[in-house]
């Protein structure tokens, strides 16, 4: 028998439509699934219970009247380095231990106007830039196995069953590292596409903030909602909104997709191969074109991702520099490694950031998407990590994601299937702007395939 | 003098360590924390040093911000709104 907290926002929401469920009851499944799993997984840091019960039945008067709202009743969880108001926000930082703020940020304040109730606010290493590997939470798949960072409590709150809907946070991989390594899906939108307002920043310009879930569908109810300009963030974009995801999802005749070699492809485990390969065989039966590309550059991706992201946090934390100590490790090593960058060095990698757009642009004249591997292996046990630095986040990590966090483009990670009884991911990014695209094809793959039921024991 | 930036410039041998006047003391140990994290990015520099393809547009930011408004070209009218 399907449990309430095994079901996709879009079956809940299914189910209120038909008055087969009612929210309190899946609003409570996932409470107790927090209290419960919490101890062993470590995925929430505050459980908002009392304020998400009152919503609860609000919700269920909501659907009983007809005023029902676009993800009315469905729970979720939000990344604790994005504010909430009346709830702690303590950012992953002893600094912030008591930091309950007064407002929330913009992408929390759409989904509760939504409907949506935020139930949980979820584990994340000090300010999405400290120690991925010792934030506490557990991946579900394999006890010993790292769940990735920065989003890491969301991603392991979707995959334990505790919650449908998340939000995280991707600076350089932090919402696609750990929705791969837990075997959920994720998108970075197009930068801009959601306003960062109420986000502790890492770097503002590569941070994105965006919805995380066990489908792509579910993804693509969160991003309409999120999505769309705000005052708070000058950055963010007043495109007009499509429909999430747009097309068909039963064909995809007349979709080419690139399949990158070099760099996207190499260092990869024959399983993350395998599995994304046997992904394209299902996109091209459903009548994609696949088609192999070269994208020049993308190399360069990661140090420019890096000497950025280290020399914006250290600038914004520059007020913080003369009490270094107080940071967690991890996070004062980086931002002693931003502090001492040299000013030329940082602005070669924001010039350089055109070298890699350019890149992918002369790639996107011939096709429409992308796909590449996600993470290139399955988790790792913590053990193996950060023995030498940030070399292997860089290398072995996030390789295939730094380059969509440089160009600003749209990319989803979608689970592929299982290596050595671990998940593994595939990757598809569109141009700028083309959220909708990703989010069809990767709808389209979960429509034809079972890989993102799966759940861990 | 132990404790400083003193002991900063003796013991770390990367350019990128040189320290300004004014800037602010960090700890041995904080600094012996990060220089595998410096190390690592020094080293990945190099990469991006050793760029010689000319830059294609203006510098900075908002040519990379251009770029994504206008869809991933550099030379298409602007975004639909």
């Amino acid at each position: 028998m399907t449990e309430l907290t095994d079901l996709t926002a879009t079956a809940l929401l299914e189910g209120y439509r038909a008055h087969d469920i009612d929210p309190v009851d899946a609003l409570e499944a996932c409470v107790v699934a927090m209290v419960s799993d919490n101890n062993a997984l470590h995925a929430v840091v505050t459980v908002n219970d009392e304020a998400a019960r009152i919503a609860a039945v609000r919700s269920s008067r909501r659907w009983r009247d007809g005023s029902a709202r676009p993800l009315e009743g469905v729970p979720f969880a939000v990344k604790d380095i994005i504010e909430t108001a009346g709830v702690l926000t303590a950012a992953g930082s002893p600094m912030f231990a008591d930091h309950v703020p007064t407002s929330s940020a913009t992408v929390v304040a759409r989904l509760e106007e939504a409907g949506g109730i935020m139930v949980a606010k979820t584990t994340t290493p000090e300010f999405a830039f400290g120690d991925e590997t010792t934030d506490g939470a557990v991946n579900p798949w394999g006890r010993d196995r790292w769940t990735g960072g920065s989003s890491s409590g969301s991603a392991v709150a979707l995959a334990s069953r505790q919650v449908p809907l998340a939000v995280g946070t991707d600076t350089g991989g932090s919402i696609r590292v750990p929705a791969s390594y837990c075997g959920v899906s994720g998108l970075k939108p197009t930068f801009g596409r959601v306003p960062r307002g109420g986000v502790f920043p890492v770097s503002w310009t590569l941070d994105h903030v965006g919805p995380m879930a066990r489908s792509v569908s579910d993804v693509a109810l969160m991003l309409a909602v999120m999505a769309g300009p705000n005052s708070r963030d000058p950055d963010s974009s007043d495109r007009s909104i499509p429909e999430y995801p747009g097309g068909r999802l039963d064909s995809l005749r007349g979709i080419r997709i690139g399949v990158p070699d070099g760099w996207l492809a190499s260092g990869c485990t024959r399983g993350v191969i395998d599995a994304r390969d046997e992904a394209l065989k299902v996109l091209e039966g459903l009548g994609a074109e696949i088609k192999p590309v070269v994208v020049p550059n993308a190399e360069l991706a990661c140090t420019i991702a890096w000497v950025i992201t280290v020399v914006e946090f250290a600038a914004h934390h520059n007020e913080r520099l003369d009490r270094v100590e107080d940071f967690t490790p991890m996070a004062a090593q980086r931002l002693v490694a931003g502090a001492r960058t040299s000013a030329v060095d940082y602005l070669k990698a924001l010039r350089s950031r055109d070298l890699v757009q350019r890149g992918f642009e002369r790639v996107f004249a011939d096709v429409d998407v992308i796909m590449t591997p996600g993470t290139p292996s399955a988790a790792p046990t913590t053990a193996d990590f950060f023995d030498d630095g940030d070399r292997l986040w860089l290398d072995k990590v996030a390789r295939n994601f730094l380059p969509f966090n440089v160009t600003g483009m749209p990319a989803l990670v979608v689970p592929t299937g299982f290596d050595e009884g671990l998940p593994v991911s595939a990757q598809v990014v569109a141009p700028p702007h083309a959220d909708a695209l990703c989010l069809r094809v990767g709808a389209a793959l979960q429509l034809a395939t079972s890989h993102h039921e799966s759940r861990p024991s | 003098m132990a404790g400083t930036n003193d002991d900063m410039i003796e013991d770390s041998t990367p350019a990128e360590w040189v320290v300004e006047a004014g800037a602010p003391a960090f700890s041995r140990d904080i600094v012996e924390a990060a220089r595998a994290s410096h190390a690592t990015l020094a080293e990945k520099l190099s990469a991006l040093r050793s760029v010689t393809q000319p830059f294609p547009d203006s510098p900075g930011p908002a040519a990379a911000r251009r770029w994504i408004e206008r869809g991933g070209s550099p030379s298409a009218p602007g975004p639909p709104r």
